[in-house]
């Protein structure tokens, strides 16, 4: 199943623009073209869209925020820390 | 309601206990691994020395000096020193088939209830992998009771993943980091979900403390501040930063809602202290901010 259907059966608007700061590029990709669980946040049962991926931080600690439809944050996942 | 009360303001028994699940964790990892041992399973193993020593270790800080705030540092990375809030823990209930991050399974829920009157359920597996390590339940509700009331009241609820994050490999190959591995996700309605890993030990106590205090910082900053980072307390953070002309971290230069993130970890983990005047006089215009949002 492709990014462009929820697990509920809900069709995503249709792209996803990531902005990622680390290797400071942008692109826009056909949500179909990428997993559901990319394309879509599970919020208290419902899920939601997403439209924009944020990618900040370093490469040892990098930081996905995932947005919506409205521009609402939708979760921010960190990586765990390199071992000390 | 049922349940064992944690204490760390008065009640030198079970602070000590407390203390020592703090302390203990921070040196040896000494985390759940394929079990869902309780936090009172926990204490009943102590001894009274180690309770003691746990107790001063806490009390002076664990002998640890304070360094120079170095701002060209990686991450502000500040030792929490806020006090436990005290809390109980209810007896734990079974969930069937609950939706957990990328799988159903059987969840034991626990309701963690803050003398603050913030009142917070724990999903935790079942029925735990074998071959991960996990975060305890203990362990948790101790980082959240150590969180600022501000970030705390924004939570609806923690989870322990029975499984790592579904999306690591995606970001792993994305990367070409084989290494990657999701620690923790803020969701925007307060979620917390912390996974399991299966290659090391999950992080110490101190890391899961102000991880959960820099996660949380981000929830309040959406929640309070909105979605448009050119409006509203997002503009005044912006002209506090431009004013202040430097940062805490390297990683809050990445971007405005890391600045913001690494300046409530330093803000909400040194208040009453003398670190925080330290702090304050190197970004005083966003502590000013902060002054009068962060609540």
């Amino acid at each position: 199943m492709g990014g462009n259907e929820s697990p509920n059966g809900d069709i995503h608007p249709g792209t996803v623009v990531t902005k990622d700061d680390v290797r400071n590029l942008e692109k826009t990709e056909k949500a179909e073209d990428l997993p559901p669980f990319i394309t879509w946040v599970d919020v208290n049962g419902v899920y939601k869209p997403v439209v924009r991926i944020e990618v900040t931080g370093d490469p040892d600690r990098l930081r996905i925020t995932k947005f919506g439809e409205d521009g609402t944050m939708l979760e921010s996942t960190v990586m765990s820390p390199p071992p000390q | 309601m049922s349940g064992k009360r944690y204490n760390n303001q008065g009640d030198n028994d079970t602070a000590q206990q407390v203390a020592h699940v703090d302390h203990d964790h921070d040196h040896d990892h000494g985390h759940q691994h394929g079990s869902n041992a309780s936090l009172v399973d926990e204490m009943q193993e102590m001894g009274p020395i180690e309770q003691v020593g746990s107790w001063l270790s806490n009390l002076f800080g664990g002998g640890q000096r304070d360094e120079a705030i170095d701002t060209n540092r990686q991450l502000v990375n500040e030792r929490n020193r806020q006090p436990s809030v005290p809390y109980t823990i209810s007896e734990g209930r079974v969930s069937r088939n609950f939706q957990f991050n990328g799988v159903r399974a059987d969840a034991h829920v626990y309701t963690i209830v803050f003398e603050d009157g913030v009142e917070l359920p724990i999903y935790a597996p079942a029925a735990p992998d074998e071959n991960l390590h996990y975060h305890t339940v203990a362990e948790a509700a101790l980082a959240a009771s150590h969180l600022p009331l501000a970030s705390r009241r924004r939570l609806t609820s923690i989870m322990l993943n029975p499984i790592e994050n579904p999306q690591d490999e995606y970001w792993a190959a994305e990367y070409n980091r084989p290494d990657f591995h999701s620690y923790m996700t803020a969701g925007g309605a307060g979620q917390i979900t912390i996974y399991p890993d299966d290659s090391r030990d999950v992080p110490g106590m101190e890391t899961m403390k102000s991880s959960m205090v820099h996660e949380t910082g981000h929830v309040w900053s959406y929640q309070a501040w909105g979605n448009d980072k050119t409006r509203g307390g997002w503009r005044d953070w912006a002209a506090a930063m431009t004013a202040d002309g430097q940062s805490l971290s390297r990683y809050a230069d990445s971007s405005i809602a890391e600045d913001v993130a690494e300046t409530v970890q330093a803000y909400s983990s040194t208040q009453g202290t003398r670190r925080h005047d330290e702090y304050r006089r190197v970004v005083p215009n966003r502590f000013a901010v902060l002054d009068r949002d962060f609540r």
